[in-house]
């Protein structure tokens, strides 16, 4: 019997022998290209919206985290993001309270912190609650958030006002063109993938996940199914206040806050719907879509609530796997029957010679 | 101490407040106990009624923009036939929503189908801001604009006129789901759909039903809340909020519970900002709304889950 080498690797001759091509180096090597090469011949704006698209992304990662990993919907993640882009703004301001801005990393700290500890504060009464009351709660507090702090205008800089919000240099390197800060979001949305990842992977994750599943198997093996929904929250605070903390710098002025109000928060809370929760990767690419697609559609007038709404009611419809996941499924459901039809006709062949003489009935 | 001329009108103020969140607050509760989710989706369907209302109702010449290109070409009906079209469109939209969320995602988690809901809102809110961009109106009353004063609290016709049609509408709809064949019909879908079906309920249209009616309401609630307000998605989102907290305040059980849960929370709201308390920031009103609905959640919620612990033992 003849073994047939696997299809999607290609061995390299030389001093690189034994390194395969498989699909993920092929699409890391290729994704490298494209970062590499692209952003040398598009337009400046494309380039500021796709940096604020990666930052979108580890919003929705944080999200993920809440709602896919835990199984609670928050409606506060416009909330979380805006309160850690003001307070990491307000931090790196020139001329606060007469002692000067703070550096990048300790104003980062605090704008995060701030989000996390929001996000886990609300956790920590209602995570014992069914979702329903938790959606009820959080959208309480995107409200509240909205009427309280980001009306400050001390702390959000007001509409119109001139103040200057300075690109972060970190550990000597400045950041301040578009094209650099387009290579800082990327590498920081990577690292929060990866960091996901590994969260995922370990026992932390994988007890998250079992809460989800079955809350009462998780507390008989020892799990806290309140302790770990209040880390699901908290981690997910803590990726949506990272994004906030890079979003402050990159319009070098106070945003505006009606990207920071209830509906911001729907149309967030629609991505990982879309997307699925199952592959950062397909998070991502929702994710820079969802930020983009408004953008490239602007002639025909796309109202980002038809986008989230379809979004929402799309991804429902696609069920919990979202649409990355259908499409995986419907990859592998390809490959298997592939592999079914390639070893019916291995038994073809090897059952024609020796011929049990059953083969024309 | 307390200035009682300012505790007499933050009362008539607060009552009028309840009532503006408890039209909401009632189809919410309704839609709750048909499907056990949160129906975020009537706030664009009073979005899409209050928008139709005004559509056909409004003068032209009082219009945001009258007198350029970019003003809206409103009818001018009279108010009766513009208010029952806008109702028919709740009920409308009602229906094509709980077409799906009582067919096909009957049985799907309560979480995942409010989700879906929250979707219908955004699709209907996109649907109103594609067709009327930008716009942020006011909206005539369909009981005029008529005023008296009681207790010291300046009160419209208007909101008199809501405050009654709300009591009304309540007590006929308690009435109709503790004393009828229909209401025993709802309270059993709403226990155990599969139970419900095993004794012969005509599960589909009891609760397509229950939707329309509370679609209904949802509209009604649109064309009477804007009259109060400004037509605008924030306004309506806004009252929405405050609708959903009077509910949850009610425990998402009663239609009354609601109803006064609606009034404790426009109550709470009149007296902080009418200076019951002395002078208390918007920021810190907020603050405190949010307290009183986050008591509300904690409570009601482990009521809730000790019922849950009895029914299992």
């Amino acid at each position: 019997m003849s073994v047939t080498p696997p299809k999607t690797s290609l061995r390299l001759p030389g001093s690189l022998a034994g390194f395969q091509l498989t699909p993920p180096v092929v699409g890391v090597l290729g994704l490298a290209l494209v970062m590499g090469i692209v952003p040398q011949f598009v337009k400046e704006y494309w380039i500021f919206l796709s940096s604020a698209g990666f930052l979108t992304a580890i919003t929705v990662m944080g999200l993920a985290v809440i709602i896919g990993w835990a199984g609670q919907v928050t409606l506060a993640g416009a909330a979380l993001l805006g309160t850690s882009v003001y307070i990491t703004g307000y931090l790196l301001r020139e001329g606060l309270a007469g002692s000067g801005a703070w550096p990048f990393i300790p104003a980062m700290i605090g704008g995060v912190v701030c989000a996390t500890v929001l996000s886990a504060l609300v956790a920590i009464p209602t995570a014992r609650f069914s979702g329903v009351y938790v959606m009820v709660l959080t959208m309480g507090l995107q409200v509240t958030m909205e009427r309280t702090l980001f009306t400050y205008t001390w702390i959000s800089g007001g509409a119109g006002a001139d103040v200057r919000v300075p690109r972060p240099e970190i550990f000597g390197f400045k950041f301040d063109t578009d094209m650099r800060y387009f290579y800082l979001c990327f590498v920081v949305m990577v690292i929060a993938g990866l960091l996901m990842h590994a969260l995922r992977r370990s026992r932390h994750g994988r007890a998250i996940h079992l809460v989800r599943t079955d809350r009462q198997a998780a507390a008989a093996v020892g799990i806290s199914p309140w302790r770990y929904r209040v880390i699901a929250f908290a981690v997910g605070g803590f990726l949506i206040g990272i994004a906030g903390a890079f979003t402050a710098p990159l319009y070098e002025s106070p945003p505006a806050l009606t990207q920071y109000v209830l509906f911001q928060s729907l149309f967030l809370l629609a991505i990982p719907v879309v997307a699925g929760t199952q592959t950062i990767v397909g998070l991502a690419s929702v994710a820079v879509a969802f930020q983009i697609l408004p953008a490239a559609l602007q002639s025909h007038r796309l109202s980002v609530y038809l986008l989230g709404g379809a979004g929402l009611i799309g991804g429902t419809l696609l069920g919990p796997r979202g649409m990355a996941g259908t499409l995986l499924d419907m990859l592998q459901q390809k490959r298997d029957v592939a592999r079914l039809s390639e070893l019916a006709g291995t038994d073809e062949d090897s059952a024609t010679p020796t011929g049990s003489g059953h083969s024309g009935e | 101490m307390f200035d009682p001329f300012i505790v007499k009108a933050s009362l008539v103020t607060g009552v009028a407040l309840g009532a503006l969140y408890g039209i909401l607050a009632v189809s919410l509760v309704l839609s709750f106990r048909m499907s056990r989710i949160v129906a975020f989706v009537h706030g664009g369907i009073a979005l899409c009624s209050a928008f139709l209302y005004w559509y056909l109702t409004a003068n032209p010449a009082r219009t945001s923009g009258h007198g350029t290109n970019l003003a809206y070409a409103t009818k001018e009906w009279p108010k009766a036939p513009a208010v029952i079209l806008a109702v028919l469109l709740g009920a409308g939209l009602a229906a094509l929503f709980a077409w799906v969320a009582t067919g096909r995602m009957a049985r799907w988690p309560r979480v995942t189908v409010t989700t879906f809901a929250l979707g219908g809102m955004l699709i209907f809110t996109g649907i109103t801001q594609e067709i009327w961009p930008g716009a942020f109106e006011i909206v005539p009353s369909p009981f005029g604009k008529g005023r008296v004063t009681l207790w010291g609290a300046n009160v419209s016709h208007h909101q008199i006129a809501v405050i009654a049609l709300l009591v009304f509408l309540v007590i006929v709809l308690h009435f109709v789901v503790t004393r009828t064949k229909t209401g025993v019909q709802m309270r059993a879908i709403s226990d155990d759909v599969e139970a419900a079906e095993m004794v012969g309920v005509p599960v589909r249209k009891i609760s397509m039903g229950v939707w329309c009616i509370s679609g209904a309401l949802a509209g009604l609630g649109g064309v009477l809340l804007t009259p109060m307000t400004r037509l605008g998605a924030s306004v309506i989102l806004f009252v929405l909020i405050r609708s959903l907290a009077g509910a949850v305040l009610g425990g998402f059980k009663s239609l009354p519970l609601a109803l006064l849960g609606a009034m404790l929370f426009g109550q709470v709201e009149a007296h902080t900002a009418g200076g019951t308390f002395g002078k208390i920031s918007s920021g810190w009103r907020e603050v405190i709304l949010m307290a009183v609905l986050f008591v509300g959640v904690v409570i009601v919620a482990r009521r809730k889950q000790s019922q849950f612990r009895l029914a299992e033992t």
